[in-house]
């Protein structure tokens, strides 16, 4: 059985077609990542053989779109942290309210210091969605407003 | 007659005296290239180097990605002082209910990375619960409420930019000040979103001794933790 994990990472589009990112950008750059089989674009990808995989370093000026990707789920009315789901539909979660109370009386323990998870059934998810954060928007903010 | 509850923390301060303590986090900031640090559990090394993308089992393994973090974290310029897993454990107060951090751990484990993105972190502003085992207090109890609305009053008096910070109920140690609860060694605290490592991130490794040694090196979503021993 295959199944798609939830989406976390960079994620950039380029020349339309939308790319996950080895990190944030560096020296305004980000590297791309494809695991086909076929080289998606030879414009952009070379081969990394020792990785079994197609990289792609372009300027994020080139990106037409930079987005942190994170996904989400209400759980008893919480918002959570969606990290993987299970073939049989177990699905770890961490716990994103500012109310610890609550998320205690909803099962869910404290694992290190500030996180609180709990793994849970995939029918128990509500609202589920991702959060895109715009990367290049906080480029651009931070390039305007310096020392804000 | 019962005593009256006694919320710790912020709960103790006078209104002037949260006013201050929120007066710091004007000047207390986090930029793109702040090293932040962040202490993992015991088991958390070894679930990283694996590569580690996990729903957990109940009871047994919280879930877990490698290529995330967030929770709890600190600023590495206000931790230099510190050498061995008990001072971690004093100056971060580790020792949180059902905590698997102990003072006498041999070795801990510390994630670095810079911030990058400094709208990732929150300053957690509100108030704790459970201080005294002989008066708890739930913390779902009214005088945990209102000391919490009292912080994060105190933070929007003081001018605290309300996009740093958000108002919380942890449990003790937590309390509410943004400020961690040792009264020598306390830090300033942050919560981040659980959002990807950057590279060039490390997890460095103190022992008893006040060894500091890092252990390995973050090279990106395809490439993983790296080893160095």
């Amino acid at each position: 059985m295959t199944y798609t994990r939830p989406r976390t990472g960079v994620y950039a589009t380029v020349n339309g077609v939308e790319y996950k990112c080895n990190d944030y950008p560096r020296d305004d750059q980000v590297l791309l990542l494809s695991r086909e089989a076929e080289n998606p674009d030879p414009r952009l990808f070379t081969r990394d053989e020792a990785n079994q995989l197609w990289t792609a370093l372009v300027p994020v000026d080139q990106c037409e779109r930079l987005a942190d990707v994170t996904t989400r789920a209400d759980y008893r009315g919480n918002r959570c942290q969606v990290l993987s789901i299970a073939p049989n539909g177990d699905v770890g979660l961490y716990f994103l309210g500012d109310d610890k109370s609550v998320a205690e009386k909803d099962g869910f323990i404290q694992v290190d210091p500030g996180t609180w998870a709990k793994t849970v059934n995939i029918h128990d998810l509500r609202t589920y969605h991702e959060q895109h954060a715009d990367l290049r928007y906080e480029r651009w903010w931070r390039k305007h407003h310096p020392g804000q | 007659m019962t005593a009256p509850m006694r919320v710790p923390g912020s709960g103790a301060l006078t209104q002037h005296e949260r006013e201050l303590a929120a007066r710091v986090h004007t000047f207390v900031k986090v930029e793109p290239d702040t090293i932040m640090v962040k202490a993992l559990a015991p088991a958390a090394l070894r679930r990283y180097l694996n590569r580690e993308v996990s729903q957990g089992v109940w009871g047994v393994a919280p879930p877990f990605d490698y290529r995330v973090a967030g929770g709890t974290v600190v600023r590495a310029q206000d931790v230099t002082q510190l050498r061995t897993p008990a001072d971690f454990m004093r100056a971060l107060r580790l020792d949180y209910p059902g905590s698997p951090f102990r003072p006498d751990l041999p070795v801990l484990h510390i994630l670095e990375f810079p911030a990058l993105a400094p709208n990732q972190y929150v300053k957690p502003l509100g108030a704790p619960s459970v201080d005294d085992p002989n008066n708890p207090v739930p913390y779902d109890s009214d005088p945990v409420r209102a000391a919490a609305w009292a912080m994060a009053d105190a933070a929007e008096a003081a001018g605290v930019d309300p996009n740093t910070y958000r108002k919380q109920i942890n449990p003790w140690p937590y309390t509410g000040t943004g400020i961690t609860a040792d009264p020598e060694l306390g830090v300033p605290e942050w919560w981040r979103r659980y959002d990807p490592i950057p590279g060039g991130s490390t997890i460095v490794e103190f022992n008893r001794e006040g060894m500091r040694t890092p252990v390995a090196v973050y090279r990106g979503e395809a490439f993983g933790w790296e080893p160095l021993r």
